[in-house]
């Protein structure tokens, strides 16, 4: 069983919106989706160690010119050359 | 024969230009695309100048490189730039990466000649397309059932003759699921064998960039061309050649038959594959039937991991850099609430920790399995749904079961066509290999295209 409260809990770290007429199919969605995941939690613990495929391929931590910042910022909301932080965020905060 | 062999073939003997095959597809685009919805930006202008350049060369006498001059598409969630890039999605409606993926560098290298931007699922979560923020893609062999997902875009677009390859990404069965529901060859590669730099992700440890292909050789040649080491993928280390063994004899060769998985497919598919199994018996290879224990678990594994990495990879999305902060489709919203649940203080050891043990076991089973035999042979999928078919979260995930484990597992995997059901929806066999193996899968694909034509 997983609350409003819960997942209106998740949906706050997550910083997600959720609207008032999506909850109670969410709340639902939720939990099926948790019963389907709790058969991992119900298995006989395992030790494993992870052993990956190959050992990756790592470089060196060398700086190389990266791109000039108004093109990187070509995709922000504003066209000033800093970010701007979402301020509907913070006032849900407050 | 491949397409992409009989096309360059009449490029060189100049039965048509570049160019005229490149407006013969923007004219197919044109016609079928409002029906098929597989395309949600086509780029003909551009296609046409690269088909201009492929002109000029083959006029001056040059040779033509392996995928040069044919027209493809590439997944809406693999960067290009100045192309806007969505990933279906109404957050990043807009965006126009300032940077091309490492796999169309590769392929740019080769003069391919980009139709456009394919469908898919909203960040390439779903099953069946139908949670693009542009609607579904129709599979092109019945307008009442879906293209399949989350690249559904990418197999319309090849199943109906829009183009002649496209890439896709394959993080739990998105590459091989969709080509089977439309009638071709999907190829998802070993992890670490394509680079993902510059595919907008989804679930790092699983996500690996595959081709869609109307024949096994296309889908080896495309492969062949994107398997390179990148240094700006860390887990990329590059793939083995594919495509000079295609016809190799599979006399002697051992395939392990996944029994769960072929006891739990329905009637017509199972038919289909035992067919299969015999055709690859009259071949001289020996047919083993295995069993993967734990093999219950790799659904919940699966959702479980693949949806915690996307809780954060899709936190970036918070408003400041490009995301309005609002926009996400109910099954994103969905996984990154069930993310954040088996991420969270308290939760974290008994879900998400509990599940990268058991996919541990899970990817030790299935190598197991492997050292008995050459390659693994499985269903792909249920065939295609219809479109607009009320399924809730769960059932739909189910039908995953049969793609998963070897996405978990890091191991290539393909789907190739094995027949028609009675409605005449293609039905796909999947062929899971040994870590960068895609020769061994792509040979044994080849081998059983040829029997049936």
């Amino acid at each position: 069983m997983i609350t409003q409260e819960e997942v209106l809990k998740l949906a706050k770290l997550a910083n997600l919106t959720i609207r008032e007429c999506e909850l109670e199919h969410l709340i639902q969605d939720m939990e099926e989706i948790l019963s389907f995941a709790h058969l991992v939690v119900s298995a006989a613990s395992t030790e494993e160690i992870y052993e990956p495929l190959h050992k990756g391929n790592l470089r060196n931590d060398e700086i190389h010119p990266s791109y000039p910042q108004e093109e990187i910022l070509k995709n922000a909301a504003h066209d000033d050359r800093f970010f701007l932080v979402n301020d509907c965020h913070l006032m849900e905060e407050s | 024969m491949g397409r992409i062999s009989e096309l360059q073939r009449g490029l060189i003997q100049r039965d048509f230009s570049c160019q005229e095959l490149t407006r013969h597809y923007l004219e197919e685009i044109s016609r079928k695309n409002s029906t098929l919805n597989a395309y949600i930006k086509i780029t003909g202008d551009t296609a046409l100048e690269v088909a201009r350049r492929v002109d000029e060369k083959l006029a001056r006498g040059g040779q033509l490189l392996a995928l040069e001059g044919i027209p493809m598409t590439l997944k809406d969630n693999i960067s290009t730039r100045g192309i806007e890039t969505t990933c279906c999605s109404k957050i990043l409606q807009g965006y126009t990466p300032i940077y091309d993926a490492s796999v169309w560098e590769l392929l740019q290298c080769q003069n391919a000649v980009l139709l456009g931007k394919t469908n898919m699922d909203e960040f390439a979560m779903g099953s069946g397309c139908e949670t693009s923020c542009h609607g579904g893609a129709v599979n092109p062999h019945s307008p009442d059932h879906v293209a399949g997902g989350s690249s559904g875009g990418g197999a319309a677009a090849v199943g109906g003759g829009l183009a002649v390859y496209a890439l896709g990404s394959d993080t739990g069965g998105s590459v091989r699921q969709p080509a089977s529901f439309c009638g071709t060859v999907g190829l998802k590669p070993t992890y670490g064998a394509v680079s993902r730099y510059g595919l907008i992700a989804y679930a790092s440890s699983l996500d690996q960039i595959g081709p869609i292909a109307a024949s096994v050789e296309d889908a080896a040649a495309v492969y062949d061309v994107i398997r390179q080491k990148d240094e700006r993928d860390c887990t990329c280390v590059g793939g083995r050649s594919a495509s000079g063994t295609l016809k190799n004899s599979l006399r002697g060769k051992k395939i392990g038959v996944m029994q769960e998985l072929i006891e739990t497919i329905g009637g017509e598919i199972r038919t289909a594959l035992e067919n299969a199994q015999r055709i690859y018996q009259d071949l001289g290879a020996e047919l083993i039937p295995v069993t993967i224990p734990d093999l219950e678990y790799a659904l919940p594994v699966y959702y479980i991991l693949a949806s915690a990495e996307a809780s954060s990879n899709l936190g970036r999305y918070d408003g400041v850099r490009y995301g309005r902060g609002q926009g996400f489709g109910d099954e994103v919203k969905r996984r990154i609430l069930l993310g954040t649940f088996v991420l969270r203080e308290g939760y974290r050891d008994e879900y998400y920790q509990k599940a990268q043990l058991l996919r541990e076991k899970l990817t030790r089973s299935m190598k197991f399995a492997l050292e008995a035999c050459d390659m693994l042979l499985a269903p792909v999928s249920p065939t295609a749904f219809e479109r607009g078919s009320s399924r809730s979260a769960v059932e739909t995930y189910r039908t995953d079961l049969y793609t998963v484990p070897a996405s978990l597992a890091g191991l290539p995997a393909l789907s190739v066509p094995c027949g028609v059901n009675s409605q005449g929806l293609p039905i796909g066999l999947q062929l899971i290999g040994k870590a960068f193996e895609e020769a061994a899968i792509l040979n044994a694909a080849w081998k059983l295209e040829e029997a049936f034509t």
